[in-house]
């Protein structure tokens, strides 16, 4: 079982986690969009300070052992779920900006004119 | 006869030395032809060159490469209305009077993509050693999936027909590379003709190939040609 002090830690680490996501949102420095992936990390801290039996289930489902494994399996898959949605995001952009400096080139052209 | 309206685009990139004297001799060869040089803000004497031929000039950043290039010059021809498009190197490769021979070609069977092979005939083209060994991977990759013969398909002189150009158009997520439009072409089910076209070794200026670029040239080309298969699944 987990001790009473590393839930309250945990505990912590989640509301801190969705305060910062809600303040950048709030401060337009976020999109409430790719917030999502964020606060779902919270809310899995939050959880996991609440029912820390989580934790010993989902590496049970794993077929893991040793829980701490299972833990870090779980954040390296849930990370790199945001890195790939990152680059998705980036992918969009990239293809947006292209398209900009084509148009801007063609008008470019016909002002110079 | 009506005449067609012909664009001629040349992607530059610090051909200073050179370029003046290709648009001279395409002007003394195609009459009627516009000419668009797309320059990646050349350090050289490249725009004023142009400039001072009379061609038209347009600039995109080198950062978004030779694609956007060509996908201007697409989306120019499909604003100004033109009936064909004609892609060939600034470097001087290729000669005007087998540019012309080719646009013939085109013109006379009616073919959506026609592409100047420099493997048909004894060519003085000769690639490195992995450059060669990738364009005949790229060959067989596209006769297995694309059922299309092509005997070089990474060639720098293609000529587009208004068709082709405004499919590609209507595409968005259209990005445009030598093999990609072969693919995009058989997808379609237009037609790609070839004829040989002789290309002339380098004079001046570097290519932008060296050992490092013909590798992720021919990775990103693998990559596009196996992910733009058309799966069919309604039979």
């Amino acid at each position: 079982m987990l001790s009473l002090h590393s839930r309250l830690i945990a505990f912590i680490i989640g509301i801190s986690i969705i305060f910062v996501i809600l303040l950048f949102v709030r401060k337009k420095s976020l999109e409430p969009m790719y917030s999502f992936f964020w606060i779902l990390i919270g809310i899995f801290f939050i959880s996991v300070a609440f029912f820390p039996n989580i934790i010993y289930l989902v590496s049970a489902l794993l077929g893991i052992n040793f829980s701490p494994i299972g833990v870090l399996v779980i954040s390296i898959f849930g990370l790199g779920t945001i890195i790939l949605h990152i680059s998705t995001i980036i992918t969009k952009h990239q293809r947006k900006i292209r398209e900009f400096e084509k148009k801007i080139a063609l008008l470019e052209n016909k002002n110079s004119k | 006869m009506n005449e067609k309206k012909i664009l001629i685009i040349i992607p530059a990139y610090n051909e200073g030395l050179i370029i003046g004297k290709v648009i001279s001799e395409i002007n003394t060869i195609f009459k009627t032809a516009n000419i668009l040089v797309i320059d990646a803000y050349s350090s050289d004497e490249t725009c004023n060159q142009v400039k001072k031929n009379g061609a038209n000039i347009i600039q995109i950043d080198k950062i978004f490469g030779i694609g956007l290039a060509i996908e201007t010059g697409i989306l120019f021809a499909y604003e100004n209305d033109y009936d064909f498009l004609v892609r060939i190197d600034g470097d001087g490769q290729h000669s005007p009077s087998d540019v012309k021979d080719l646009l013939d070609f085109a013109v006379n069977s009616k073919s959506d993509l026609t592409i100047g092979s420099r493997f048909l005939n004894k060519s003085e083209y000769h690639p490195n050693y992995l450059r060669l060994y990738s364009i005949r991977l790229l060959r067989k990759l596209i006769k297995i999936f694309y059922k299309t013969e092509i005997t070089d398909c990474t060639s720098g002189c293609q000529i587009l027909s208004k068709g082709l150009i405004k499919e590609l158009i209507n595409d968005e997520v259209f990005e445009y590379s030598e093999v990609g439009i072969i693919c995009k072409t058989s997808i379609l089910e237009m037609s790609i003709k070839e004829k040989f076209i002789n290309m002339k070794e380098r004079k001046t200026g570097t290519s932008s190939f060296n050992f490092k670029n013909s590798f992720i040239y021919m990775f990103k080309n693998i990559l596009i040609l196996l992910s733009s298969i058309n799966i069919n699944f309604k039979k």
